[in-house]
Protein backbone atom coordinates (compact mmCIF):
# COMPACT_ATOMS: atom_id res chain seq x y z
CA UNK A 1 0.00 0.00 0.00
CA UNK A 2 3.04 2.22 -0.08
CA UNK A 3 2.69 4.81 -2.79
CA UNK A 4 6.16 6.23 -2.47
CA UNK A 5 9.07 3.95 -1.83
CA UNK A 6 10.55 4.43 1.63
CA UNK A 7 14.26 4.96 2.07
CA UNK A 8 16.11 1.68 2.78
CA UNK A 9 16.75 2.73 6.37
CA UNK A 10 13.01 3.10 7.01
CA UNK A 11 12.21 -0.14 5.18
CA UNK A 12 14.70 -1.91 7.38
CA UNK A 13 13.13 -0.47 10.50
CA UNK A 14 9.67 -1.47 9.25
CA UNK A 15 10.91 -5.02 8.67
CA UNK A 16 12.12 -5.18 12.24
CA UNK A 17 8.70 -3.99 13.39
CA UNK A 18 7.00 -6.63 11.25
CA UNK A 19 9.10 -9.40 12.76
CA UNK A 20 8.67 -8.11 16.30
CA UNK A 21 4.90 -7.94 15.72
CA UNK A 22 4.82 -11.61 14.66
CA UNK A 23 3.77 -12.48 18.18
CA UNK A 24 0.61 -10.39 17.94
CA UNK A 25 -2.60 -11.77 16.43
CA UNK A 26 -2.26 -11.56 12.63
CA UNK A 27 -4.87 -8.81 12.17
CA UNK A 28 -3.29 -6.65 14.86
CA UNK A 29 0.11 -7.17 13.34
CA UNK A 30 -1.13 -6.04 9.92
CA UNK A 31 -2.97 -3.02 11.36
CA UNK A 32 -0.05 -1.87 13.45
CA UNK A 33 2.50 -2.20 10.68
CA UNK A 34 0.29 -0.55 8.06
CA UNK A 35 -0.50 2.39 10.37
CA UNK A 36 3.16 2.96 11.10
CA UNK A 37 4.04 2.53 7.46
CA UNK A 38 1.58 5.34 6.69
CA UNK A 39 3.26 7.37 9.42
CA UNK A 40 6.63 6.86 7.74
CA UNK A 41 5.27 7.75 4.31
CA UNK A 42 3.66 10.91 5.71
CA UNK A 43 6.64 12.05 7.74
CA UNK A 44 9.53 11.25 5.40
CA UNK A 45 9.45 13.59 2.41
CA UNK A 46 10.84 12.21 -0.86
CA UNK A 47 14.57 12.77 -0.99
CA UNK A 48 14.92 13.16 2.77
CA UNK A 49 18.47 12.97 4.06
CA UNK A 50 19.62 10.03 6.11
CA UNK A 51 19.74 12.25 9.20
CA UNK A 52 16.12 13.27 8.68
CA UNK A 53 15.06 9.64 8.31
CA UNK A 54 16.95 8.70 11.45
CA UNK A 55 15.24 11.48 13.34
CA UNK A 56 11.80 10.23 12.31
CA UNK A 57 12.73 6.69 13.35
CA UNK A 58 14.17 7.86 16.66
CA UNK A 59 10.95 9.66 17.44
CA UNK A 60 8.97 6.52 16.64
CA UNK A 61 11.06 4.49 19.05
CA UNK A 62 12.17 0.90 19.16
CA UNK A 63 10.05 -1.72 17.31
CA UNK A 64 10.26 -4.10 20.28
CA UNK A 65 8.99 -1.40 22.61
CA UNK A 66 6.10 -0.59 20.28
CA UNK A 67 5.05 -4.24 20.07
CA UNK A 68 5.36 -4.62 23.84
CA UNK A 69 2.97 -1.66 24.13
CA UNK A 70 0.58 -3.52 21.82
CA UNK A 71 0.40 -6.26 24.42
CA UNK A 72 2.87 -8.65 22.85
CA UNK A 73 5.03 -9.64 25.79
CA UNK A 74 8.65 -8.95 24.98
CA UNK A 75 10.70 -11.92 23.84
CA UNK A 76 11.10 -14.02 26.97
CA UNK A 77 14.56 -13.50 28.35
CA UNK A 78 15.70 -17.04 29.07
CA UNK A 79 16.25 -17.31 32.78
CA UNK A 80 19.41 -19.21 33.50
CA UNK A 81 18.20 -22.77 33.86
CA UNK A 82 20.49 -25.74 33.79
CA UNK A 83 23.48 -24.34 31.94
CA UNK A 84 27.16 -25.20 32.00
CA UNK A 85 27.53 -23.71 35.44
CA UNK A 86 24.77 -25.87 36.92
CA UNK A 87 26.08 -29.06 35.29
CA UNK A 88 29.59 -28.32 36.57
CA UNK A 89 28.21 -27.64 40.04
CA UNK A 90 26.38 -30.98 40.19
CA UNK A 91 29.38 -32.95 38.88
CA UNK A 92 31.77 -31.27 41.30
CA UNK A 93 29.39 -31.77 44.23
CA UNK A 94 29.24 -35.48 43.45
CA UNK A 95 32.83 -36.35 42.58
CA UNK A 96 34.77 -33.16 43.23
CA UNK A 97 35.59 -34.46 46.70
CA UNK A 98 38.13 -36.80 45.12
CA UNK A 99 40.18 -33.79 44.06
CA UNK A 100 41.55 -33.24 47.56
CA UNK A 101 38.14 -31.95 48.73
CA UNK A 102 38.94 -28.79 46.77
CA UNK A 103 36.77 -29.84 43.80
CA UNK A 104 33.79 -30.25 46.06
CA UNK A 105 34.35 -26.78 47.52
CA UNK A 106 34.36 -25.32 44.01
CA UNK A 107 31.11 -27.19 43.43
CA UNK A 108 29.60 -25.56 46.52
CA UNK A 109 30.67 -22.12 45.33
CA UNK A 110 29.10 -22.76 41.90
CA UNK A 111 25.95 -24.10 43.56
CA UNK A 112 25.52 -20.97 45.63
CA UNK A 113 26.35 -18.60 42.80
CA UNK A 114 23.80 -20.13 40.41
CA UNK A 115 20.41 -18.47 40.15
CA UNK A 116 18.77 -21.70 39.01
CA UNK A 117 18.38 -23.04 42.55
CA UNK A 118 16.40 -21.96 45.56
CA UNK A 119 17.90 -21.56 49.00
CA UNK A 120 16.45 -24.93 49.96
CA UNK A 121 18.08 -26.63 46.98
CA UNK A 122 21.38 -25.02 47.87
CA UNK A 123 21.19 -26.22 51.46
CA UNK A 124 20.35 -29.74 50.32
CA UNK A 125 23.18 -29.66 47.79
CA UNK A 126 25.65 -28.54 50.43
CA UNK A 127 24.57 -30.55 53.44
CA UNK A 128 23.26 -33.83 52.08
CA UNK A 129 26.54 -35.64 52.22
CA UNK A 130 29.25 -33.00 52.13
CA UNK A 131 31.99 -34.25 49.85
CA UNK A 132 29.64 -36.34 47.71
CA UNK A 133 30.89 -39.79 46.74
CA UNK A 134 34.26 -39.01 48.24
CA UNK A 135 32.56 -39.22 51.60
CA UNK A 136 31.34 -42.77 50.97
CA UNK A 137 34.72 -43.70 49.51
CA UNK A 138 36.35 -42.38 52.66
CA UNK A 139 33.85 -44.32 54.74
CA UNK A 140 34.60 -47.47 52.76
CA UNK A 141 38.35 -46.99 53.14
CA UNK A 142 38.02 -46.30 56.85
CA UNK A 143 35.75 -49.33 57.23
CA UNK A 144 38.13 -51.67 55.45
CA UNK A 145 41.03 -50.54 57.57
CA UNK A 146 38.92 -51.00 60.66
CA UNK A 147 37.86 -54.39 59.32
CA UNK A 148 41.39 -55.47 58.54
CA UNK A 149 42.38 -54.36 62.02
CA UNK A 150 39.86 -56.87 63.29
CA UNK A 151 40.95 -59.75 61.11
CA UNK A 152 44.58 -59.24 61.94
CA UNK A 153 46.53 -61.19 64.50
CA UNK A 154 45.32 -58.98 67.29
CA UNK A 155 41.65 -59.98 67.56
CA UNK A 156 40.93 -58.50 70.95
CA UNK A 157 37.62 -56.65 71.07
CA UNK A 158 36.47 -58.25 67.86
CA UNK A 159 33.94 -60.69 69.17
CA UNK A 160 31.73 -62.10 66.44
CA UNK A 161 28.39 -60.58 67.51
CA UNK A 162 29.66 -57.04 67.98
CA UNK A 163 31.44 -57.19 64.69
CA UNK A 164 28.43 -58.27 62.70
CA UNK A 165 26.25 -55.64 64.38
CA UNK A 166 28.67 -52.81 63.66
CA UNK A 167 29.36 -54.07 60.18
CA UNK A 168 25.60 -54.03 59.56
CA UNK A 169 25.46 -50.42 60.71
CA UNK A 170 28.52 -49.69 58.70
CA UNK A 171 27.01 -51.15 55.53
CA UNK A 172 23.83 -49.12 56.05
CA UNK A 173 25.84 -45.92 56.54
CA UNK A 174 27.87 -46.75 53.45
CA UNK A 175 24.73 -47.36 51.41
CA UNK A 176 23.14 -44.13 52.59
CA UNK A 177 26.29 -42.14 51.96
CA UNK A 178 26.40 -43.61 48.46
CA UNK A 179 22.71 -43.18 47.60
CA UNK A 180 22.20 -39.74 49.14
CA UNK A 181 24.51 -37.91 46.72
CA UNK A 182 22.75 -39.65 43.81
CA UNK A 183 19.37 -38.43 44.99
CA UNK A 184 20.76 -34.98 45.70
CA UNK A 185 22.26 -34.87 42.21
CA UNK A 186 18.95 -35.91 40.61
CA UNK A 187 17.05 -33.42 42.76
CA UNK A 188 19.38 -30.56 41.80
CA UNK A 189 19.27 -31.47 38.11
CA UNK A 190 15.48 -31.51 38.19
CA UNK A 191 14.98 -28.30 40.09
CA UNK A 192 17.47 -26.53 37.83
CA UNK A 193 15.25 -27.52 34.89
CA UNK A 194 12.06 -26.42 36.57
CA UNK A 195 11.11 -22.84 35.76
CA UNK A 196 11.12 -20.86 38.98
CA UNK B 1 37.59 12.00 55.06
CA UNK B 2 37.17 8.86 53.01
CA UNK B 3 34.11 7.87 55.01
CA UNK B 4 32.60 11.29 54.46
CA UNK B 5 33.18 10.99 50.70
CA UNK B 6 31.66 7.53 50.65
CA UNK B 7 28.65 8.68 52.63
CA UNK B 8 28.06 11.54 50.22
CA UNK B 9 28.44 9.24 47.22
CA UNK B 10 26.10 6.66 48.69
CA UNK B 11 23.45 9.17 49.66
CA UNK B 12 23.61 10.71 46.20
CA UNK B 13 23.14 7.26 44.72
CA UNK B 14 20.04 6.80 46.85
CA UNK B 15 18.81 10.23 45.84
CA UNK B 16 19.25 9.45 42.14
CA UNK B 17 17.44 6.18 42.60
CA UNK B 18 14.56 7.85 44.39
CA UNK B 19 14.24 10.52 41.72
CA UNK B 20 14.41 7.77 39.10
CA UNK B 21 11.54 5.90 40.71
CA UNK B 22 9.48 9.07 40.88
CA UNK B 23 10.12 9.62 37.18
CA UNK B 24 8.78 6.13 36.65
CA UNK B 25 5.49 7.04 38.32
CA UNK B 26 5.32 10.29 36.33
CA UNK B 27 5.60 8.16 33.20
CA UNK B 28 2.72 6.02 34.46
CA UNK B 29 0.66 9.13 35.04
CA UNK B 30 1.34 10.22 31.45
CA UNK B 31 0.41 6.81 30.13
CA UNK B 32 -2.78 6.88 32.13
CA UNK B 33 -4.04 10.14 30.68
CA UNK B 34 -2.79 9.56 27.14
CA UNK B 35 -5.81 7.63 25.94
CA UNK B 36 -8.14 10.34 27.17
CA UNK B 37 -6.07 12.90 25.31
CA UNK B 38 -6.66 10.86 22.14
CA UNK B 39 -10.40 10.86 22.82
CA UNK B 40 -10.31 14.60 23.52
CA UNK B 41 -8.59 15.25 20.18
CA UNK B 42 -11.42 13.40 18.45
CA UNK B 43 -14.16 15.35 20.27
CA UNK B 44 -14.57 17.81 17.43
CA UNK B 45 -14.40 15.35 14.60
CA UNK B 46 -12.43 12.64 12.93
CA UNK B 47 -8.66 12.64 12.51
CA UNK B 48 -6.25 10.22 10.93
CA UNK B 49 -3.53 8.39 12.84
CA UNK B 50 -0.54 10.46 11.84
CA UNK B 51 -2.42 13.67 12.58
CA UNK B 52 -3.34 12.42 16.07
CA UNK B 53 0.24 11.42 16.77
CA UNK B 54 1.51 14.82 15.62
CA UNK B 55 -0.94 16.71 17.78
CA UNK B 56 -0.12 14.60 20.85
CA UNK B 57 3.62 15.01 20.27
CA UNK B 58 3.20 18.77 20.36
CA UNK B 59 2.11 18.55 24.00
CA UNK B 60 5.28 18.83 26.02
CA UNK B 61 6.23 15.81 28.06
CA UNK B 62 3.22 13.73 27.03
CA UNK B 63 4.68 11.43 24.41
CA UNK B 64 8.17 9.95 24.64
CA UNK B 65 8.03 7.56 21.70
CA UNK B 66 5.53 8.27 18.94
CA UNK B 67 5.45 4.67 17.79
CA UNK B 68 3.79 3.48 21.00
CA UNK B 69 0.74 5.62 20.22
CA UNK B 70 -0.30 3.30 17.39
CA UNK B 71 -0.82 0.27 19.63
CA UNK B 72 -2.91 2.59 21.83
CA UNK B 73 -5.06 3.58 18.85
CA UNK B 74 -5.51 -0.11 18.00
CA UNK B 75 -6.57 -0.88 21.56
CA UNK B 76 -9.10 1.97 21.65
CA UNK B 77 -10.56 0.64 18.41
CA UNK B 78 -10.85 -2.89 19.77
CA UNK B 79 -12.43 -1.57 22.94
CA UNK B 80 -15.05 0.16 20.82
CA UNK B 81 -14.45 3.72 22.04
CA UNK B 82 -13.31 4.78 18.58
CA UNK B 83 -14.15 3.52 15.11
CA UNK B 84 -12.26 3.95 11.89
CA UNK B 85 -12.93 4.53 8.23
CA UNK B 86 -10.51 4.48 5.34
CA UNK B 87 -10.45 7.55 3.13
CA UNK B 88 -8.39 8.50 0.14
CA UNK B 89 -5.67 10.99 0.84
CA UNK B 90 -4.93 13.95 -1.45
CA UNK B 91 -1.38 12.64 -1.54
CA UNK B 92 0.01 9.22 -0.74
CA UNK B 93 -1.72 6.09 0.54
CA UNK B 94 -5.30 6.02 1.91
CA UNK B 95 -5.65 7.16 5.51
CA UNK B 96 -7.43 5.50 8.38
CA UNK B 97 -9.63 8.09 10.11
CA UNK B 98 -10.56 7.70 13.76
CA UNK B 99 -13.74 9.01 15.33
CA UNK B 100 -15.45 8.68 18.69
CA UNK B 101 -18.22 6.15 19.15
CA UNK B 102 -21.12 6.78 21.51
CA UNK B 103 -19.26 4.76 24.14
CA UNK B 104 -16.15 6.85 23.50
CA UNK B 105 -18.07 10.09 24.06
CA UNK B 106 -19.38 8.73 27.37
CA UNK B 107 -15.88 7.67 28.46
CA UNK B 108 -14.49 11.10 27.59
CA UNK B 109 -17.21 12.92 29.46
CA UNK B 110 -16.78 10.73 32.55
CA UNK B 111 -13.03 11.28 32.48
CA UNK B 112 -13.47 15.04 32.11
CA UNK B 113 -15.45 15.15 35.37
CA UNK B 114 -13.04 12.81 37.09
CA UNK B 115 -10.03 14.80 35.91
CA UNK B 116 -11.44 18.10 37.09
CA UNK B 117 -11.99 16.78 40.59
CA UNK B 118 -8.61 15.04 40.63
CA UNK B 119 -6.78 18.11 39.35
CA UNK B 120 -8.45 20.46 41.80
CA UNK B 121 -7.61 18.19 44.70
CA UNK B 122 -3.97 17.80 43.72
CA UNK B 123 -3.64 21.52 42.92
CA UNK B 124 -4.96 22.37 46.36
CA UNK B 125 -2.36 20.12 47.98
CA UNK B 126 0.54 21.30 45.83
CA UNK B 127 -0.47 24.94 46.02
CA UNK B 128 -0.42 25.09 42.25
CA UNK B 129 -4.03 26.04 41.72
CA UNK B 130 -4.86 29.13 39.67
CA UNK B 131 -7.64 30.28 42.00
CA UNK B 132 -6.49 32.74 44.64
Amino acid sequence: MTAAALPPLAEEWLDRLWWAAERLPASEQADLVSEIESHLVESIPPGASEAEVRQVLDRLGDPEEIVAEAGGAPEPIPTPRRGGLEVAAIILLLIGGFLFVFGWLVGVVLLWSSRAWTLRDKLIGTLVVPGGFAFSAYLLLFGLRWDSGCTGTDTRGCSGNQSSLSSGLFLAALLVSFLAPIFTGIHLARSADRPS
Amino acid sequence: MLTACLTILLSQGTLYRMVGEREGSAAQLRRGVLEFCVLALLRDGERYGFELVQRLSEIEGLVTTEGTLYPLLGRLRREGVVETTWRESPSGPPRRYYQLTVAGKAVLSAFTDEWTRFRNGVDALLGTGVSS
